[in-house]
């Protein structure tokens, strides 16, 4: 399991290059795992021509298909954008290329984003590259399993409830959350606006600094990116024995035994290099999925209004300009897409707003100030990344409540707007499983040093290699 | 616990829905509403608005003019088009223009 230096290193050896590792990647893409809705091999030869010295040179990457790509289709894994080609490329994507990633296809989802297992996907449910019986978590489904299974070297995900993080950890792989405005949204499809943060899947914490290093930063094309200097996250070795990390009492409730002994095994591991843990609460914890719920729906059913079938994507003619939207929405959305448009314009109506939407957004507020007052006793947070591995496919998916249950462990630091990393703690079964670091504003780099650390005493690469490794 | 009106949401969300769709989506949302209910139990009195996310100001953009899509790149995406404009069905009764 090389990281992306070493390939760095090999390619300027000559004992590999970016053409054999790129051949490589598209002979691992397993059809029946279905995590690409379109793979770009042209693109990522066309790519491979350019004489790059970047960081990312000749790196296959795999992108979420909410993120656009110039010249390549975005389906948000809905009939609704049918035949859609953007016209032009999100901030991430120029980053990327400028820095000589090479893309190798547009992985499945979703439906914009909403779901947990990568199931709602108008092109078919992604199983889960250790289990294919498993679903492989969700929404970034697709970018977990492209990289789980050897075809992509690192992803691209978005996550506005847990996305990016959840399926990282029911796939064995490191998912980066960052701070709401460190990463340029621009390009990326919206879902819940105040929420969405453009994630990085990868293998290890090394392939994810070097990805943030080269998304992250000001982008004036979108007005909530931060002016805050980029760290150097290639360098992640340095964790000071002085800080401070809580364990929040509400998150180990409820969670699979094996989940708890893991992620207790983490922190066993963390404490023998010196590093103290404190036991802190974050009481209002158990609101975090109404909350979340009534906040992404409200603001989904806003941003999905923008799809009428007037200007792109699927158009059924009706017979007045309001029959033509209307058929046209029934026809293109799932049903679970359709759910939260109605749910959230319910919750936004004038009967309900008080009750609902105004009420989540004071509930957030407190969500935030407890991790503001839990952040003046500790430096980090150490939490399951999700409450068991991963649930078999189909026993979700007509339950729209029950879906959102790992939403519990990942979707605080999205409503407070932190960053938060999942990394691999140990299997359960044939399974994997993560915990969850959770930092303070724009301590990206805190995050996933101690994810480093933890890599450098026991690499869990017995049991990912197999699935893994060229 | 009043029932959600089904139809009228649909309407506003401008989704045209089958009868059997109607049906299910209708149970659905009730059982998502009693779900989400659960947030009135907590103590809100003395809490903020969420204003914002960020932990600073947002950053002004420089005030320059900058290319935008063609009018060619922005139809791109639709057939349905005359002239360079989008076309939809009339809106307007001929009868009342």
């Amino acid at each position: 399991m090389k990281t992306i230096p070493e390939y760095q290193e090999l390619f300027k050896k000559g004992e590999i290059t970016p053409t054999g590792l790129l051949t490589n990647c598209l002979k691992k893409i397993n059809p029946s795992l279905n995590a690409y809705i379109t793979v770009t091999e042209e693109l990522a030869r066309k790519g491979l021509k350019k004489d790059s010295k970047g960081k990312l040179r000749g790196i296959p990457i795999a992108v979420k298909d909410n993120i656009n790509i110039k010249g390549v289709p975005t389906t948000c894994a809905s009939n609704v954008l049918k035949g859609f080609i953007p016209p032009f490329s999100a901030t991430v994507i120029e980053r990327i290329e400028k820095n000589g990633g090479i893309f190798i296809g547009k992985t499945n989802l979703d439906e914009f984003g909403m779901g947990s297992s990568t199931e709602r996907s108008y092109y078919g449910p992604t199983k889960n590259p250790f289990d294919e019986t498993k679903v492989p978590g969700g929404s970034s489904g697709g970018s977990a399993a492209a990289v789980s299974s050897g075809s992509a070297v690192i992803s691209l995900g978005s996550d506005t409830g847990g996305s990016v993080r959840q399926p990282a950890s029911y796939c064995g792989l490191v998912g980066l959350k960052p701070t709401y405005g460190r990463v340029s949204r621009y390009g990326l499809v919206a879902f819940g606006s105040s929420l969405d943060q453009i994630g990085i899947i990868g293998r290890n914490s090394v392939d994810v600094g070097i990805m943030l290093e080269v998304i992250a930063g000001y982008d004036p094309k979108d007005s909530t990116s931060s002016k805050k200097e980029i760290d150097d996250y290639s360098d992640l070795n340095e964790v000071s024995k002085n800080i401070k990390i809580g364990i929040p009492e509400e998150y180990f409730k409820h969670i699979d035994p094996g989940v708890h002994s893991s992620v207790m095994e983490i922190k066993r591991r963390i404490e023998k290099e010196g590093i103290s843990f404190k036991s802190v609460s974050l009481p209002t914890t158990g609101y975090i999925i109404p909350t979340y719920q009534v906040i992404s729906y409200a603001e989904a059913s806003s941003n999905l209004a923008r799809y009428d079938g007037v200007r792109y994507g699927l158009r059924k003619n009706g017979e007045s300009f309001h029959d033509t939207i209307r058929k046209s929405r029934d026809a293109g959305f799932l049903p679970e897409v359709k759910r939260r448009i109605l749910v959230g314009t319910f919750v936004l109506s004038s009967e309900a707003i008080a009750e609902y939407y105004e009420r989540a957004d004071l509930i957030r507020r407190l969500i935030t100030q407890e991790f503001n007052e839990v952040f003046r006793e500790v430096d980090y947070l150490l939490t399951p990344a999700t409450p068991t591995p991963a649930f078999p496919i189909g026993e979700r998916t007509d339950d729209p409540i029950r879906m959102h249950v790992p939403d519990r462990m990942t979707a605080g630091a999205n409503l407070a707007g932190l960053p938060a990393v999942v990394a691999p703690a140990g299997m359960i079964g044939n399974l994997p499983i993560g915990y969850q670091i959770i930092g303070k504003p724009f301590d990206e780099k805190g995050i996933l040093s101690i994810v480093r650390l933890v890599e450098k005493m026991a690499p869990f690469e017995g049991f990912l290699k197999e699935v893994r490794d060229e | 616990m009043k029932e959600v009106d089904i139809k009228h949401l649909s309407k506003l969300a401008n989704i045209e829905l089958e009868r059997e769709e109607e049906k299910k989506l209708q149970e659905d949302l009730n059982k998502i509403i009693k779900h989400i209910r659960q947030i009135q139990e907590v103590e809100v009195r003395q809490t903020p608005n969420t204003t914002h996310l960020s932990v600073e100001a947002l950053p002004f953009r420089d005030d320059k003019k900058e290319k935008p899509l063609s009018v060619k790149e922005v139809l791109s995406n639709t057939k349905e088009q005359y002239k360079n404009h989008f076309t939809i069905n009339r809106m307007i009764n001929e009868d009342n223009t």
